[in-house]
C-alpha cells in the first residue's frame, strides 16, 4: 500500500514537473519564433498593425475575438484608418507558391498553421473563413 | 490580455471623436427618375456601431418580378459565394445544397393567377430562429438584420425547424472556396444577411442592385422619409405568413 | 399492509454475478454496437452531413428520433421508482433502484446521440457556456443535466441508510423534474409555430404519456432479462402489476394522440397535413396506423390486459411492441411533421428550386441508424454493467405468498 502510494506520488510529481516545463517552453516558443514567410507582404514591412510583434504573437486571438464581435454584431468594419480584419491578416501573411498562386495560411508550414501545430492549439478560424486573399 | 482590449476600445473612442458623421459621399443610386433606392446619408459612419435608429428592409413588387429571370439569385450566389458563386458543395445532393435566396412561383388554384417572387430571410422583428437558438448564435443586429454567429453555432438546426420561410440552410460538407467577406463552413447554419457587409459600407444588397425590373427596393423602414417608407405608406403590401405576427422586414406588394 | 411493509424494508439488494457466459456475451455485443455507433458518428462528422439522408428540408432525421425516444424513455423509466416512493406503493419500492439507474443510462444514451449528430459536436462546450434563456432547447440542456443530478441524489437516498428519510422528498423532486423535462421535450415541437404538424400544446402531455408507457416497457424488458439470466426469482405479482400499468399508460397515450388529431381535423387549415399523415398512403400513414396504433398500442394492450395471455413471452412481446409503437410515433411526429411542406402564402400553390410546396423526401442512411442504435446499446450496456458493480437489483422479487 505504502509503495503503491509512493509510486503514485512520484508519478504525479513527474507529471507536474513535465507539464510545468511544457508550459514554460510555450513561452519560449512565443518569444523566439518568427513565422513571417518570405514572399508575403508582411515580410516587406517593419512591424505588424500593432508595433509590438511579441504582443501580437501572444494576444492576436484576443484582438481577433474583439474585432470579430465588433464586425459581426455591430457592423464595425474598420479600425482607425485601417481596414483591420482577419482578411487583412491573411492578405498580408499569405505566401505564394512557385506559380505565383497564394498558399492557404492553414496549410502545413504556412503562417498560421506552423505555430498552432507547435503549441497544439486548434485552428478553428478556417473551417469558415477564406484562407487566401481574394485576387479578383 | 485585457489591457489590449482596453486599448482597442480607447482607440475606437478617439476615432469616433475624429470622425465626421457625414464623411460618406452622397452617391445615391436611382433606378428610375425620382425613385432613390438608397440614400447614402442613412449609412452609418465607419467605425460606429449600428443602431436601432435604422431598420433595414426590402419591398418586393411581385408584379414586376419577371418569369424566368434569376438575376437576384445569381447575384447573391456571386456576392456571397454559394451555389454557382463557389466551387464548393460538390458532394452534397441538391436537397442538401445551401440556398440563401430562391425564386418561388406562386399560383392561385381558384383564380389561376400566377406570379413570381424572390424569397429570402424575412428579417423579422421577432425572429423565431432567434427565440429557439440554444446558444444565441441566431441573433439580430440593432438595425434589424438577422444573422448567424458561426463562432457559437453548434449546428443543431433548431432554427431551421422554427423558420416559417425555409430561409436557412445547413452546410453539409467542408468548404474552402468562400468569399473573403462572407465566411461559410461545414456544420453551421446560414442564411441571407441582407448583405450586411455591403450595407455597412453604404451599398445596397446585391440582389436589389441586380434586379433589372425594378422589383426590389431596399431602405430604412424606420425613416418615414425614405423611399421605401413613403412607398409602403402609399401602396398596399403584405408580409409572408402575417398570421404569425413576426413583423417582417421584407414586404411584398401585388400578392 | 404492516407485514408487507416489513417485507419490503428487508429487501436484500445484491450485485449481479450469478450468471453464465451469455451475460458477458450480451455485454460484449452491446459494447460492439456502442463502438460502431461512435464510428458512425465520426464518419458523419468527418465528412459532414452530406453522407446522411438528412437535407435542408428534413433537418432532423433518424438520430433525432432515436435521441428523443431515449430521452423520453428515460423520463418514463423513472416512473416505477416514483410510484414506489412518491405514491407510497410499497410493492414498487424494491424496483426503485433499477428504475433510477435505467432512467439515467437512457438519458445519457439519448443525449449522446443528440450531441454526436450536431453539426459542430466539437463545440459542446459552447452549448454549455452560451445560453439563450428564451430557447426551450436551453431549458432542456439544463433540465437534462439537472435530471441526472436529481435522480443521482434520489438514488443515494435509496442506497445510504441514514439518508432513507429523504427518499420521499428526493423522489418527489425527481418526479416533478421528470414531468417538467418531458413537458420541455414535447415543447421542442409544440413551440414551433411555423409548422402545422407541430405548434400544439397537447404535444407536451402526449409526450409525457408516451414517455411513461415506453419507459415502463423498457423497464420490464430489462428487469425480466436480468432476472432470467441470473436465475433470480421474479414473481408474477410484480410483472402483472407492471404490465397492467403499462396498458393503462399506452391507452392514455392513444387518447392524447386521438385528441391531437381530432382537434386538428376540425381546423380546415390543418386538413392538408392531417390528411398527409392519416390517409395519403405515405410511409407515415403506415407507420401511424400499423406501427403506432395497431401494433404499438392495441395489440400490446390486449396482450397486457387479456387474461388469456399470462406467460412472460406475451409480456416480452407486448413490451417490444410498445417500443415499436413509441418509435413509430416519434418518427411520424418528427419526420412526418417536417416532410409536409409549410404554407408560404395561404391558399396558394408554390414551387421553387428549394422544394417549396413539395413533400420532402427522406431516406435514412446507415450511419444514422448505427448512431441511433449505438445510443440504445450504450444505455442498456451501462445499465447491465452497473448492476454488476453496485447492488441495484433485489436478490428476489418472488411473489409475497411464495416467500
Amino acid at each position: 500500500m505504502n509503495i503503491r502510494l509512493r509510486k503514485l506520488l512520484a508519478r504525479f510529481l513527474l507529471f507536474s514537473v513535465l507539464s510545468g516545463l511544457g508550459l514554460m517552453s510555450m513561452n519560449l516558443v512565443y518569444a523566439g519564433a518568427s513565422e513571417v514567410l518570405s514572399g508575403s507582404r508582411a515580410a516587406s514591412l517593419d512591424s505588424c498593425v500593432i508595433p509590438d510583434t511579441d504582443d501580437m504573437r501572444r494576444n492576436h486571438m484576443e484582438l481577433l475575438f474583439h474585432k470579430r464581435d465588433q464586425t459581426m454584431r455591430q457592423g464595425i468594419r474598420t479600425y482607425g484608418d485601417n481596414e483591420v480584419s482577419l482578411n487583412g491578416c491573411i492578405a498580408c501573411h499569405a505566401a505564394k507558391d512557385d506559380q505565383g498562386q497564394y498558399i492557404p495560411v492553414n496549410e502545413e508550414g504556412q503562417f498560421c498553421q506552423t505555430c498552432h501545430v507547435r503549441v497544439a492549439a486548434k485552428l478553428d478560424c478556417f473551417d469558415c473563413h477564406r484562407t487566401t486573399p481574394e485576387t479578383n | 490580455m485585457s489591457q489590449v482590449k482596453v486599448e482597442f476600445h480607447q482607440a475606437d473612442l478617439s476615432k469616433r471623436k475624429l470622425l465626421k458623421a457625414a464623411s460618406l459621399g452622397g452617391a445615391a443610386l436611382a433606378v428610375a427618375p425620382g425613385i432613390k433606392l438608397f440614400q447614402a446619408a442613412h449609412a452609418k459612419p465607419d467605425g460606429q456601431p449600428v443602431t436601432d435608429k435604422n431598420r433595414w428592409g426590402l419591398l418586393i413588387d411581385v408584379n414586376r418580378c419577371a418569369d424566368g429571370c434569376n438575376d437576384c439569385v445569381d447575384a447573391c450566389q456571386t456576392e456571397n459565394g454559394w451555389g454557382s458563386g463557389s466551387t464548393d458543395e460538390q458532394n452534397s445532393r441538391d436537397d442538401q445544397k445551401a440556398q440563401w435566396i430562391r425564386k418561388v412561383s406562386v399560383k392561385d388554384p381558384q383564380t389561376r393567377r400566377e406570379f413570381n417572387m424572390p424569397v429570402m430571410c424575412q428579417h423579422c422583428e421577432n425572429p423565431p430562429c432567434q427565440d429557439v437558438c440554444p446558444t444565441g448564435a441566431s441573433f439580430q443586429r440593432e438595425d434589424g438584420i438577422s444573422m448567424v454567429d458561426r463562432h457559437i453555432c453548434i449546428g443543431c438546426r433548431y432554427c431551421m425547424m422554427a423558420c416559417p420561410y425555409k430561409a436557412r440552410s445547413f452546410v453539409h460538407e467542408a468548404l474552402s472556396d468562400q468569399r473573403a467577406h462572407q465566411p461559410r463552413g461545414k456544420g453551421c447554419v446560414e442564411s441571407c444577411t441582407l448583405c450586411a457587409h455591403r450595407v455597412d459600407k453604404g451599398k445596397i444588397p446585391a440582389c436589389v442592385e441586380s434586379c433589372q425590373h425594378g422589383a426590389m427596393l431596399f431602405g430604412d423602414l424606420n425613416d418615414p422619409q425614405s423611399p421605401i417608407s413613403t412607398k409602403l405608406a402609399s401602396i398596399p403590401s403584405r408580409q409572408l405568413r402575417e398570421d404569425l405576427k413576426l413583423n417582417t422586414g421584407v414586404r411584398y406588394t401585388g400578392i | 399492509m404492516e407485514s408487507k411493509m416489513a417485507m419490503t424494508k428487508k429487501t436484500a439488494y445484491e450485485t449481479v454475478s450469478e450468471h453464465g457466459l451469455s451475460y458477458w456475451l450480451v455485454l460484449a455485443v452491446l459494447a460492439a454496437v456502442t463502438g460502431i455507433g461512435f464510428l458512425a458518428a465520426y464518419y458523419m462528422e468527418h465528412n459532414g452531413h452530406y453522407v446522411t439522408g438528412m437535407n435542408n428540408q428534413i433537418v432532423w432525421g433518424l438520430p433525432h428520433v432515436f435521441a428523443i425516444f431515449l430521452i423520453i424513455a428515460a423520463s418514463g423509466a423513472l416512473n416505477v421508482a416514483s410510484v414506489g416512493s412518491v405514491f407510497g406503493k410499497v410493492e414498487y419500492k424494491p424496483l426503485g433502484r433499477l428504475s433510477g439507474l435505467l432512467a439515467m443510462c437512457l438519458l445519457v444514451g439519448g443525449l449522446g446521440v443528440l450531441v454526436l449528430d450536431l453539426g459542430r459536436p466539437d463545440r459542446l462546450i459552447t452549448a454549455m457556456t452560451y445560453f439563450n434563456m428564451k430557447s426551450i432547447f436551453t431549458w432542456n440542456i439544463l433540465l437534462y443535466t439537472g435530471f441526472l443530478g436529481v435522480v443521482g441524489l434520489y438514488m443515494m437516498t435509496m442506497f445510504i441508510k441514514s439518508w432513507g428519510q429523504y427518499t420521499k422528498a428526493a423522489g418527489t423532486a425527481a418526479f416533478i423534474w421528470r414531468f417538467v423535462l418531458t413537458t420541455g421535450t414535447g415543447s421542442i415541437f409544440g413551440f414551433l409555430v411555423a409548422r402545422q404538424g407541430y405548434d400544439a400544446a397537447i404535444l407536451a402531455p402526449l409526450f409525457i404519456a408516451a414517455s411513461l408507457s415506453i419507459g415502463t416497457a423498457i423497464y420490464m424488458l430489462v428487469l425480466m432479462w436480468i432476472y432470467k439470466s441470473t436465475g433470480r426469482d421474479l414473481g408474477d405479482e410484480v410483472m402483472t402489476r407492471l404490465k397492467r400499468l403499462n396498458a393503462v399508460l399506452a391507452v392514455a397515450t392513444l387518447f392524447f394522440v386521438a385528441v391531437y388529431h381530432l382537434t386538428n381535423l376540425y381546423i380546415t387549415q390543418h386538413h392538408g397535413v392531417q390528411g398527409f399523415i392519416l390517409v395519403s398512403g405515405s410511409v407515415y400513414t403506415y407507420l401511424f396506423w400499423l406501427g403506432q396504433v395497431l401494433l404499438g398500442t392495441l395489440v400490446p394492450v390486449a396482450l397486457f390486459w387479456s387474461p388469456s395471455f399470462t406467460g412472460r413471452s406475451s409480456i416480452t412481446a407486448g413490451a417490444l411492441l410498445i417500443i415499436l409503437g413509441g418509435f413509430s410515433m416519434l418518427y411520424v411526429v418528427i419526420i412526418g411533421g417536417q416532410a409536409y411542406p409549410m404554407d408560404l402564402i395561404s391558399g396558394m400553390q408554390v414551387t421553387s428550386s428549394f422544394y417549396d410546396g413539395e413533400i420532402a423526401r427522406y431516406t435514412p442512411s446507415l450511419p444514422e441508424l448505427l448512431l441511433g442504435l449505438g445510443g440504445v446499446a450504450f444505455a442498456v450496456l451501462a445499465t447491465l454493467f452497473v448492476v454488476k458493480v453496485l447492488p441495484f437489483v433485489p436478490q428476489s422479487l418472488a411473489d409475497q405468498s411464495e416467500a
